[in-house]
């Protein structure tokens, strides 16, 4: 890609959009999602792989909620919550870590409760999100890292045609120590094979 | 915890490093002819991320940056001073300190005549063991354009590791370019330290 596209945050994430999959809704995170967040927040199976430190108290989940509705509110690039349509529940959240329209690249990240593993449905989250960054954020670069142990993620952005671009040693402070971060990324001049199944 | 501390002591003033046949030294305005010598050189900027110098101005400008974060205790520019010539042959940089000040970015630039005679192996080293010695981090990382072999060899001279790639990750010169990941381990860094290539 040669050329620099201008894209303002506030027009993309100025209403906060909401996104529909077969299985989930992606709207924005509410007040009374504290409880169920809490649940899997303070879940350390959970927890150990993502960015943030596992929750002590419903004030941990209630302190991301208020930061996030804030960045609603000032057209911020902010986290999607993911509520499974089915069961009415709030399961999860998903966003973009960082996104550098200089380089229209970003960072997705992502966590969801345990009883909801192993149905693949992050990977229709990040299939859904995927296409919000070529389409809607004009993205040329969309880029993951993961820990070596976190299998379940891997296969997530696998399944989703990010490829592997390398392991970065001892990258991360994660509850204290150092871990290695495995670096993934998908480009938009790949869109035809993310599409497969 | 937090390495932040001690990161900040050491670059308090930015302390010079000689080394056999160099000093790394606080930059002045004075050097801005040395600098504009070979920042306008397009065979030196042509895979590097910043723009080539148009005139005697862009070195100025880049100057008072620099000097300026030297009062502030967060600048972590030295120039490179050829102890024969007496001149400012190249920049070499701590560009940013992440993972709770324990990891560091390094990154450089030196003078077409000066290169092939190991003088940017020698002011890494040099960097990279002030790092770990003084500045207490535990990561040094670097990257390069993929095509920017010169460079990367220098890396790998002083012992660092080809972690993996980063598609279309900077922008060099209107371009999206592929680049490649080093990194170095404080752990390491003694056992790999100034390898002869």
């Amino acid at each position: 890609m040669d050329a620099r596209i201008d894209v303002k945050v506030e027009d993309v994430f100025g209403p906060f959009p909401e996104l529909r999959t077969a299985r989930l809704r992606l709207r924005r995170v509410a007040r009374e999602d504290a409880e169920p967040l809490y649940a899997y927040g303070s879940d350390p199976e959970v927890s150990r792989f993502v960015g943030w430190d596992t929750y002590q108290s419903i004030a941990d989940a209630e302190a991301y909620i208020e930061a996030t509705i804030a960045k609603y509110d000032n057209r911020n690039m902010a986290d999607w919550a993911i509520e499974h349509v089915e069961d009415g529940v709030f399961i999860g959240t998903v966003g973009f870590v960082w996104w550098q329209t200089a380089v229209a690249a970003a960072e997705i990240g992502y966590v969801m409760a345990k009883p909801y593993w192993g149905r693949g449905l992050m990977t229709e989250v990040v299939r859904e999100v995927m296409k919000f960054g070529w389409d809607r954020m004009l993205l040329n670069r969309i880029q993951a890292q993961v820990q070596p142990e976190n299998a379940g993620s891997q296969r997530v952005l696998e399944k989703c045609g990010f490829l592997y671009e390398g392991r970065q040693r001892e990258r991360a402070r994660s509850e204290g120590r150092f871990v290695d971060l495995l670096l993934y990324a998908a480009l938009r001049s790949e869109r035809a094979m993310q599409t497969e199944v | 915890m937090s390495n932040t501390g001690t990161v900040r002591e050491a670059l308090h003033d930015l302390p010079q490093i000689p080394t056999e046949r160099l000093l790394l030294r606080r930059l002045r305005l004075d050097d801005a002819e040395d600098l504009f010598a070979y920042a306008s050189d397009p065979k030196v900027t042509a895979t590097l991320v910043w723009e080539t110098h148009l005139s005697i101005d862009d070195s100025v400008a880049f100057l008072q940056q620099v000097i300026a974060s030297y009062a502030e205790d967060a600048g972590a520019v030295w120039g490179i001073e050829d102890n024969e010539s007496g001149r400012i042959i190249g920049t070499i940089s701590f560009n940013t300190i992440r993972g709770e000040g324990y990891i560091g970015d390094v990154g450089y630039a030196l003078a077409r005549p000066y290169w092939g005679r190991g003088l940017m192996t020698e002011a890494l080293a040099a960097v990279l063991d002030y790092g770990f010695r003084h500045m207490g981090l535990h990561r040094i990382e670097a990257t390069c354009r993929d095509t920017n072999v010169g460079s990367y060899r220098v890396m790998e001279k002083c012992g660092m590791l080809h972690e993996g790639t980063l598609r279309d990750g900077r922008y060099v010169k209107g371009r999206l370019e592929t680049f490649r990941i080093y990194a170095s381990l404080r752990r390491e860094f003694g056992r790999t330290n100034r390898r002869q290539g």
